[in-house]
């Protein structure tokens, strides 16, 4: 009887592991929401955290905003996946959408190696606030057209955590600074003076 | 200015009259089964029987008769054999009278160009189906795959009969609809006690049925081989029974015959899938398999294995028989040598010593009872690469790049859709970066 109970407890166990285990991917934007001023600038990180004995070798994911609120400037990669050396990585951006991948060229080992228990940062995305208000940022599109993130042996992650977020475009008036004002007010000056003399 | 004009309505004419002899050049295959059939002589069978031509079953059908002297490519092809339509059947009838403009049991009054012109009939994509019904021995060695025949001649026997391998040419299974009644064959009719049998060592020839005739002599009677892009089928039967009004039908001995000359009729040139004539029994007894296979070296695919199995021909397993395996192409002289099983199986493995892209050629033989040495149809390794798209034996960092140069795309086929899922992917480039040759996908 012990030893049925035994049994079960370990097949158990295992299940739970194992389905935790295939959930444990998970995806987040760092800061996960900021404010920013109008015409200011925002960066967010891309974060994979991993599972246990997980690692990212590959990905390929699409992220929405909204482009009548900020506009996507740039793109950093991180090296987790080896970095310029041992990386192929690169980037597309169209209206409201930025089109983000890196493969590794680092064996599985290696990946593990440098990936640690992570977290990692896959890469950081720049914003530029246009208008007023708040654009999300999300993840659209995984699992679709090669559009999801690569494990061990070129295993995809089925169903990652997929968390959102978002940048607000604050409308406060941003002050000029001191010297801009006083920069302005010598070229009116040398302006009034070279009317005066012609 | 002119006369560069009128050079080039030569030059655009000449373009159309080649395409129009390219065409013009190849049987015309306007459905997947025979059509405009070119009968040597004509249907009847001088020592009695006769191909139904006209009956249910048969008027889908346009036949032609053709003497024999008349048979070339251009005939055949060119729309004067067969009421202006090129041929795509030819029945040699070559127990057909010579007065009727057949051959009178002799392949002899066959001219070697009609003979050669035949054979490129076939490899053009044409059928030619073979019946020489209680003819003396006949000579086929002008065929790409030769042969001869044992004949016990007009005795008004009865035989044996055994469909060896189930396709659209016969089915032992009643609830097929290509079922043939064997029982109904052997005692109802002659055909299969007076029947020619077939007698060669080329392992082009498929089994489909094998015999024992009066002479008791067993042996194929039914039999098919791909050519080019056609078909040859050979028929040894007595056609006594038939007549030129029998419908096909599997409840007489006659409408049996019938049916069978149906089905070799309705059969494809080129049959596709192979499962419906997939030559799972060869004439000589030997068969290897797999007829073709691919290992991926970027896998590590280094293992090949083939399987040779020996079979009588009433495909009866055949054990203990030494069998030779020889490999040619890319690793040639590697061989080996096994003993067939219960089963009459013998396997052969070997590794690829080289590790780059390229095909070996693989063949097994045995010796038989009379010495000779009887050898299997050739199959094909491939060995491939498949992430190595820039064909340098390396993948590397160019292979890589070469697939995410088409990253988000779908296109089925496309050589960078590694995994095969119609889309180029990061799948496939992080899966081909586990294979590179070298660490860290180095160059």
């Amino acid at each position: 009887m012990k030893k049925t109970l035994f049994i079960l407890l370990a097949i158990g166990m295992i299940s739970f592991f194992s389905s935790t285990h295939a959930l444990a991917m998970q995806l987040s934007f760092v800061p996960s929401s900021q404010t920013i001023s109008q015409y200011g600038t925002a960066s967010v990180d891309i974060i994979a955290t991993l599972g246990v004995r997980e690692i990212v070798a590959a990905y390929d994911l699409d992220i929405a905003y909204d482009p009548s609120i900020v506009t996507a400037t740039a793109v950093s990669f991180g090296s987790m996946l080896g970095g310029p050396a041992n990386s192929l990585p690169g980037a597309i951006g169209t209206s409201g959408l930025i089109d983000l991948w890196e493969v590794s060229f680092l064996s599985d080992a290696d990946l593990a190696l440098l990936q640690g228990a992570g977290p990692i940062t896959l890469a950081t995305l720049f914003f530029r606030g246009d208008n007023i208000g708040t654009s999300p940022l999300s993840f659209i599109n995984y699992g679709q057209a090669g559009n999801d993130i690569k494990g061990y042996n070129n295993i995809p992650y089925g169903s990652p955590t997929l968390d959102g977020g978002s940048i607000t475009v604050s409308g406060t008036a941003v002050p000029l600074p001191p010297s801009i004002l006083l920069l302005g007010f010598g070229l009116m000056g040398l302006a009034g003076i070279r009317r005066k003399q012609s | 200015m002119d006369h560069n004009r009128d050079k080039w309505k030569i030059v655009i004419g000449a373009i159309f009259l080649s395409i129009f002899l390219i065409i013009g050049n190849a049987p015309v295959q306007a459905a997947n089964q025979s059509l405009n059939v070119a009968i040597i002589g004509s249907p009847t069978v001088a020592s009695g029987g006769c191909f139904p031509t006209t009956v249910n079953g048969f008027t889908a059908f346009h036949f032609f008769n053709v003497n024999r002297a008349n048979v070339s490519l251009a005939n055949l092809t060119n729309g004067t054999a067969c009421g202006g339509a090129a041929c795509d059947t030819v029945l040699l009838n070559v127990a057909n009278s010579t007065g009727n403009g057949g051959l009178g049991c002799n392949m002899n009054n066959l001219s070697a160009s009609a003979k050669t012109d035949l054979v490129t009939f076939v490899f053009q994509g044409g059928k030619l189906i073979i019946y020489d019904s209680e003819c003396s021995t006949q000579n086929y060695s002008w065929l790409p795959y030769p042969f001869t025949t044992a004949n016990p001649g007009a005795m008004g026997a009865r035989g044996q009969l055994t469909i060896v391998e189930d396709n659209v040419l016969s089915s032992a299974n009643p609830a097929s609809p290509y079922y043939l009644n064997e029982l109904l064959l052997e005692n109802n009719t002659d055909a299969i006690g007076d029947m020619n049998v077939m007698t060669t060592y080329n392992p082009n020839w498929c089994l489909d049925m094998s015999g024992t005739n009066a002479l008791n002599k067993t042996g194929p009677v039914h039999t098919y081989a791909r050519y080019g892009n056609g078909l040859i089928i050979y028929n040894g039967w007595d056609l006594d029974y038939e007549t030129c009004s029998s419908v096909p039908s599997t409840t007489t001995g006659p409408g049996n015959l019938s049916k069978t000359w149906y089905q070799e009729l309705m059969v494809a040139f080129n049959p596709t899938p192979v499962a419906a004539l997939p030559c799972g029994i060869t004439v000589v007894g030997i068969n290897l398999l797999p007829a073709t296979a691919s290992n991926d070296l970027g896998k590590k695919e280094y293992n090949h294995t083939v399987v040779a199995h020996l079979s009588d021909l009433l495909n009866n397993p055949q054990q203990g028989v030494a069998v030779n395996f020889t490999v040619t192409g890319l690793n040639a002289g590697i061989s080996g040598t096994g003993i067939s099983d219960a089963n009459g199986n013998v396997s052969f493995t070997y590794s690829t010593g080289v590790y780059v892209k390229g095909q070996d050629t693989i063949t097994a033989c045995f010796t038989n009872q009379a010495g000779q040495q009887i050898c299997s149809q050739p199959v094909t390794k491939n060995w491939v690469m498949k992430c190595d798209l820039n064909n340098d034996d390396m993948i590397n960092r160019t292979d890589i790049n070469i697939i995410m140069t088409g990253r988000g795309q779908h296109l089925p086929g496309d050589p960078r859709d590694i995994d095969g899922d119609g889309w180029i992917t990061v799948n496939d480039a992080r899966g081909c970066t586990l294979q590179c040759t070298k660490p860290n996908c180095a160059l």
